[in-house]
């Protein structure tokens, strides 16, 4: 082997990452070649110098926490509103009545739910008001969009970083009700597009009352704020 | 894919978690800041988790979260990381050349002490002194033993540039390395 072939190949010698043969073949010739040798050592003894000699350093226990309480110690409250996806795709069921309890942790006295706002479409085209819906019933829905985590950041001081996570839309209505989108294309481009916000829309869908849920079908824009 | 949020986070915690001090490790070395490593950190643990259906079950975890660090890193935390010495990557070249010709000269004997007797202090310095993607290729692989496979795709680039730039960064770490020794006197 050459010595210009045998340098080319030092590195990977020194990783181990030559096949068996090229590195029995590098052995012979580094017996014999001083030059090559010299720098197979000084390749060698830089890789010691890191891989040995250098100390590891440990994250500080509050950062462990803080990630550990961030990921996997997220409280399902939190979940609820923000990433509570996979409940909801892959058991309905559990994810709803776990919603609904959370609902109803989640009550205070002034934000007692007011069914009123809720007008089921009808399928006169006369729209009327009724004071119960149940789950899954089909009904339209007007209000404002807005980030959901920004609008609970701001009014209520909860803890939600938009600048890491991104803007999620979700629909306030003048009853003070914050309604979500299931994941579906169409409540993409509702709530994926920023330029959306603080829009007036109409959401005409099925609408789960007790996990403040809407799985949209049509959306109408009323109006613009800005 | 997992059957609940619950199974999701066991094997999160079991896959992901066992990782943060190796990537704090890591971060601390990309960034030679205390802040901005705990930072990029967590945001790496954040995405992670939020993607966490992306990671292949059975590959390596420790690659995949270092594929993330590494993005972020390069997205967010670069620009306005203070390098110790910003050399141009091409300006480099000639450099390496040098020090091929000077200081593997044949006739110059090369004395295994400058090893040995090296402190971490100054491996610390001479790698704080390498340029970027030298350094980063040369945490991945002397620190982290990483395969090339797997610090190509970390980097998003071929495995003969893995190579390349780990033969310049070794070679560089051994010129800073050789002066220091020189300049105390070993
Ligand atoms: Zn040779
Ligand atoms: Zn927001």
């Amino acid at each position: 082997m050459k010595c210009s072939v045998v340098k080319d190949l030092l590195t990977a010698y020194v990783d181990s990452e030559l096949s068996d043969e090229s590195q029995a073949q590098i052995d012979t010739h580094l017996e014999e070649c001083d030059s090559c040798r010299k720098e197979m050592q000084a390749q060698m003894g830089v890789h010691r110098l890191l891989s040995e000699k250098l100390e590891r350093v440990k994250a500080d226990p509050e950062l462990k926490q803080q990630i550990i309480k961030k990921t996997v110690g997220q409280s399902k409250a939190k979940q609820f509103w923000f990433v509570r996806k996979l409940q909801f795709e892959l058991r309905p069921v559990t994810g709803f009545a776990i919603a609904a309890l959370l609902v109803i942790t989640f009550l205070t006295k002034d934000m007692i739910l007011d069914r009123q706002s809720i007008i089921p479409v009808n399928p006169t085209g006369i729209s009327t008001q009724i004071p119960v819906v149940s789950d899954g019933m089909e009904a339209s829905i007007t209000g404002k969009l807005v980030c959901v985590g920004c609008y609970l950041k701001n009014k209520y001081g909860a803890h939600h970083d938009c600048k890491l996570h991104g803007h999620k839309l979700g629909l306030v209505t003048s009853d003070g009700n914050i309604w979500s989108f299931t994941d579906t294309k169409l409540a993409d481009l509702v709530c994926g597009d920023m330029e959306m916000e603080g829009k007036t829309i109409k959401l005409d869908g099925n609408v789960f009352y007790t996990a403040h849920f809407i799985d949209i079908k049509n959306y109408t824009v009323m109006e613009g704020n800005e | 894919m997992w059957e609940s949020s619950e199974e999701k986070k066991e094997a999160f915690k079991v896959e992901a978690l066992a990782h943060i001090d190796t990537l704090y490790n890591a971060a601390l070395k990309f960034t030679y800041n205390r802040d901005d490593a705990s930072d990029l950190v967590q945001e790496t643990y954040f995405k992670a988790y939020k993607f966490f259906g992306n990671f292949e079950p059975g590959t390596s975890c420790k690659a995949w979260l270092f594929k993330i660090l590494k993005n972020t890193f390069i997205n967010k935390y670069r620009r306005k990381v203070r390098q110790p010495e910003q050399v141009d990557f091409d300006a480099v070249e000639p450099y390496v050349d040098l020090i091929r010709d000077k200081t593997l000269d044949p006739g110059e004997s090369l004395d295994e002490d400058i090893f040995k007797s090296h402190m971490s202090d100054d491996v610390k310095t001479a790698l704080a002194r390498l340029p970027e993607e030298f350094r980063m290729v040369l945490v991945l692989s002397d620190i982290e033993g990483f395969s090339y496979k797997e610090i190509s795709d970390i980097m998003d680039c071929p495995i003969g540039t893995v190579r390349s730039r780990l033969s310049r960064g070794r070679k560089l770490m051994y010129k800073y390395l050789l002066k220091y020794a020189k300049a105390e006197g070993y």
